[in-house]
């Protein structure tokens, strides 16, 4: 079963605590927008990324210490 | 075990249309610079019995494949077990190995309990199954069956001269307990004797004075207490207390203390119309180094107490309208969480009627491994490796599915849809079902029971204290339609069994018998306990917390008055609670009207809410409280009227009628297997006694928690200070009418009602050593052997309560509060700083003691059934009429100049005090 990890960060303190939320399901790119976007986080005040967490390392490594307003997609069909 | 914002997610994410979300987990991250990786301090950071952490250094790249088992270990759903009924060698076991089963199983059952099992199984000659010995310790838990109040017993007096007569010349009749007391006695059931009594006396007796048959309408049988209101109303109340589990996790120990009593006014069909909750903790400030093995700190019990109260009462839009914060070292290990409820209810919708045949159903909340062994755990005392052994004691709260809940169970209420209900609280479906069925029997199916996951022990799905569920009886025609309206407000509903005609508790799970105990061994097949009590007499003064001594070097030495009030408006049980009280919506529901903070800064300290549960009427509910550990720790017989006294005062200040009132009794005590501890308790009993007859005020329900002590490594026990929580429920018969204590007007006079006594002991200017002023007797009172513990004289103390209001009553009364932590002085600047106004008193003016003219005395003494009452002028004969033959007098006036000052009892001044800088000193204290 695809595994996905959504970070939801405030966008004026990337330090500040982060909300993590592993999800898992057969979900499509659309479901995981608008999971994300619908109810995982208010954009006015937060951001949000996500990727799957097959590709945690990767994604992760390159997430570190980056502040990104950007939603990300995971890489892998799903 | 329950991730309460993941289900929602899963809920939210079903109506966003997205249905194939199977899991979710939510996690916190922090980032944390200047730790170590293995630093202790990460430790504090989580609570292992709810919560699992992974720390790992961002910048290291095994971290990431550390992050990765992680997730996928949180992701990994529970293994599937097959159930397992487990049989236990007991025909056969000795003494030894009865005491080991019940100890290794977490049952706390004593010798002679697990002797009567031995006995009951030889008869059915077969062993138990896990299943029935866990069914019997729930039962015959102290939470569930009372059993200390239950037990006989021997009391044995303080063989040393007796000095109520000398000291305390009332007439002894009144006393009528204390009487009892002062021998030697055997007594069958403190419940029985002394509560139940006074509230069978005071409701049935028709040669008892006040009488008012008509007034209380169950008493010690529903899960609250429940009195007419109106015409068409009734109003129930339940105060509980939620201590051991908010010692362990104290955010999920206090809310589900709030959700559970909130239940329990659920249980008799009503409707949740307001909160109280009193808190006992450790000090704030205690050393590090001072904290015992296992123990959490005081600031995070705290703080996490608070925040559970807060999340549970506000989310489900109930007002936290009452209550009290007290802080002592006796509490460190053992915080106490009080919580209460108010109900409202159409009069007569509550049903009695449960028939055999009658559908069992559970709605609410899924059953999870949470709370097991929740009944059994709360009759053990804490110790070093109590959240180690029984963390899954602990319960996790959901407010929202409680507040589904409630919607659907009114509709029902309303529709006459089941024939009995009861909550699902401690010991889950086993006590809840037990007690429905008692009187019919009961067959439930465990594998029908809805599971929040899977590999749950059928004894687990049983005892599981999973939050959020109510039981049901209901009629088989009504069947289809209550589980209609379920799944109209989104509330799981099951038919889990039926109610039979047999006589008999029958669980099963697949085709295999979890638990087959006939219903009588169940509920009366407890042997009576006979517990040891000696009382003696202690002269020692009352322990006090560790900043005594610190505190004396900074008061005592700059010998002032004016320095002593600001250290006691300072103290923490005196200091100002908003901190706290603002977290609580008191608002909501637009009833409140007079609410925990009062006066022209909405700041000052209200003595008691005033509730208008109906917009159709007028007529309103005081709610207050009266709790005083100090006075416990030196008799708790006069710490029991202290605390009634002090409950109804609260309420008779702000208009609550003291004729029509009815009180609830809350323990919580030591070990009572200690006949000191067993002494107290019973003193304490007989003192609710004498004050519930004195007063007419009917004890409606009660709740004990015992076992409230931590036995550290080496085995020493300390036990919490004696306590006794007094909750009051008063008719207010105007709404228009209620008072509050805030000063009013410039000009206005101030009246001091009862008498102030030499009663030092316990009171609060002790922590501090008493101010020596220049008209005070140079020579400490703490050594004056006539000092006593304050006394409440009841003969005189009704006729103050009536007496007041009637006063208020007629509208005689512009501001009124009692006195009590602190006495005059301390009530005084409360009015003052509520009131922005100023006070110009004299001590020689107060009623007191012939004789009695030490300033710091007259100011500090804690004396009970006091007031301070503020009325026009033009209002002083009538006020002094209905005052007439009961201590009082004008003793000062209201002043615009918004200073503190109060003449000695022999002249000159005694203190002057700018009110801005008490109130900076009341103020200052951090509390939470």
């Amino acid at each position: 079963m695809p595994e996905y990890l959504a970070t939801v960060r405030s966008t004026r303190n990337s330090d500040a605590p982060a909300h993590l939320y592993l999800l898992e399901g057969e979900l499509s790119s659309d479901d995981l927008q608008r999971l994300t976007s619908e109810l995982l986080h208010d954009p006015v005040v937060q951001e949000v990324d996500w990727f799957s967490l097959a590709e945690l390392g990767e994604q992760a490594s390159s997430v570190v210490g980056r502040r990104s307003r950007s939603l990300r997609w995971p890489s892998s069909p799903v | 075990m329950t991730d309460n914002e993941a289900e929602s997610i899963k809920i939210g994410a079903g109506r966003l249309g997205i249905n194939r979300l199977r899991t979710v987990k939510t996690l916190r991250r922090y980032l944390l610079d200047g730790l170590e990786q293995h630093d202790s301090t990460l430790a504090g950071l989580y609570n292992p019995l709810i919560q699992t952490m992974l720390h790992t250094r961002s910048d290291a790249a095994a971290a990431i494949d550390e992050r990765t088992a992680f997730y996928h270990d949180l992701l990994c759903p529970p293994a599937e077990t097959a159930p397992v009924i487990e049989r236990v060698a007991l025909l056969e076991a000795s003494e030894e190995e009865l005491l080991r089963i019940s100890q290794a199983g977490i049952l706390s059952l004593d010798l002679d309990e697990m002797r009567a099992i031995q006995v009951y199984f030889r008869q059915e000659e077969r062993e138990p199954t896990d299943g029935e010995l866990e069914t019997l310790a729930q039962t015959w838990s102290e939470h569930c069956s009372h059993k200390t109040f239950k037990a006989r017993v021997r009391y044995r007096a303080d063989q040393r001269p007796k000095t109520m007569d000398e000291s305390w010349p009332k007439p002894l009749e009144r006393y009528p307990a204390y009487q009892m007391l002062s021998q030697d006695s055997e007594i069958d059931s403190l419940i029985k004797t002394f509560l139940m009594a006074a509230t069978h006396q005071i409701v049935h007796d028709p040669s008892f004075v006040i009488g008012r048959s008509s007034f209380v309408l169950s008493a010690f049988v529903d899960n609250a207490g429940i009195v007419a209101f109106g015409a068409a109303h009734e109003v129930s109340i339940k105060v509980e207390t939620h201590n051991h589990p908010s010692a362990l996790e104290p955010f999920g120990g206090a809310n589900t203390g709030v959700g559970g009593v909130i239940r329990d006014v659920m249980g008799v069909s009503a409707l949740p119309i307001a909160n109280t909750d009193v808190l006992c903790f450790g000090p704030l400030d205690l050393p590090e180094d001072a904290q015992s093995p296992g123990v959490l700190h005081p600031r995070r019990i705290a703080s996490g107490v608070v925040a559970g109260v807060r999340d549970y009462g506000n989310k489900l839009g109930i007002p936290t309208v009452n209550g009290a914060v007290l802080y002592d070292r006796g509490y460190t290990a053992n915080p106490l969480v009080f919580c209460g409820t108010v109900g409202l209810a159409p009069r007569g919708k509550h049903p009695h009627n449960l028939q055999p045949g009658d559908a069992v159903v559970v709605l609410g909340g899924r059953t999870g491994r949470d709370g097991i062994h929740g009944a059994t755990f709360s009759s053990a005392e804490l110790t070093h490796t109590t959240a180690s052994d029984v963390g899954s004691a602990v319960q996790i709260g959901d407010p929202i599915t409680e507040k589904k809940v409630l919607d659907v169970l009114l509709q029902a209420r309303d529709a006459g849809l089941y024939s009995a209900i009861t909550d699902c609280g401690a010991g889950g479906l086993s006590s809840a079902v037990g007690e429905m069925g008692e009187a019919t029997g009961a067959r439930v199916a465990l594998d029908d029971v809805p599971l929040k996951y899977a590999g749950l022990q059928p004894w687990e799905i049983w005892l599981s204290e999973a939050q959020e569920r109510m039981v049901l009886a209901v009629p088989p025609a009504n069947l289809d339609a209550l589980l209609a309206l379920c799944a109209s407000e989104d509330v799981e509903a099951t038919v889990i069994g039926q109610f039979t005609g047999d006589g008999r508790l029958t669980v099963t799970h697949g085709d295999r018998t979890v638990v087959d105990l006939a219903m009588a061994f169940m509920h009366k097949g407890i042997p009576q306990r006979t517990l040891e009590a000696v009382w003696t007499t202690d002269d020692r003064p009352p322990t006090t917390d560790h900043r005594q001594e610190k505190r004396q070097t900074v008061v005592g030495s700059q010998s002032s008055v004016v320095e002593a009030l600001k250290a006691l408006l300072a103290h923490p049980n005196i200091a100002s609670k908003a901190a706290i009280i603002r977290t609580y919506d008191h608002e909501i529901r637009g009833g409140t009207i007079v609410k925990p903070l009062v006066g022209a800064n909405c700041d000052g300290p209200g003595d008691a809410a005033v509730l208008q549960p109906l917009r159709s009427t007028t007529l309103g509910l005081a709610l207050g409280c009266g709790i005083n550990p100090r006075y416990g720790q030196i008799d708790p017989y006069w710490m029991a009227l202290a605390c009634v006294d002090e409950a109804l005062r609260n309420v008779v200040a702000v208009g609550g009628d003291p004729r029509q009132t009815v009180i609830l009794d809350n323990f919580c005590w030591g070990d009572p297997r200690q006949p000191d501890r067993m002494a107290g308790l019973t003193r304490a009993a007989a003192g609710c006694y004498d004050a519930a007859l004195a007063f007419g005020t009917p004890f409606v329900s009660g709740k004990d928690s015992l076992n409230n002590e931590y036995r550290d490594v080496k085995g020493a026990r300390t036990p919490i200070p004696p306590t006794l929580l007094i909750t009051a429920l008063a008719y207010v018969p105007d709404v228009r009418r209620a008072v509050t204590m805030d000063l009013k007007e410039p000009g206005n006079a101030v009246y001091l009602v009862g008498e102030t006594r030499d009663e030092l002991r316990g009171g609060h200017i002790l922590d501090f050593g008493l101010p020596i002023s220049d008209r005070s007797s140079p020579k400490s009172k703490i050594q004056n052997p006539k000092s006593t513990v304050p006394k409440v004289d009841l003969e005189t103390a009704p006729k103050i309560m009536t007496a007041i209001h009637t006063a208020i009553t007629a509208g005689l009364v512009r501001a009124c509060h009692d006195l009590s932590e602190g006495g005059l002085g301390v009530a005084a600047a409360e009015m003052a700083i509520a009131g922005v106004l100023g006070l110009r008193l004299d001590l020689s003016a107060t009623p007191r003691t012939p004789g009695l003219d030490d300033d710091a005395t007259l100011l500090f003494a804690e004396s009970p059934s006091r007031f301070l009452v503020e009325l026009r002028p033009a209002d002083a004969p009538a006020f002094e009429a209905a005052l007439a033959g009961l201590p009082c007098a004008r003793i000062g006036e209201v002043t615009a100049a918004v200073e503190l000052i109060i003449g000695g009892a022999a002249g000159g001044a005694a203190l002057q005090a700018d009110v801005a800088e008490l109130k900076m000193a009341w103020q200052g204290t951090t509390v939470v």
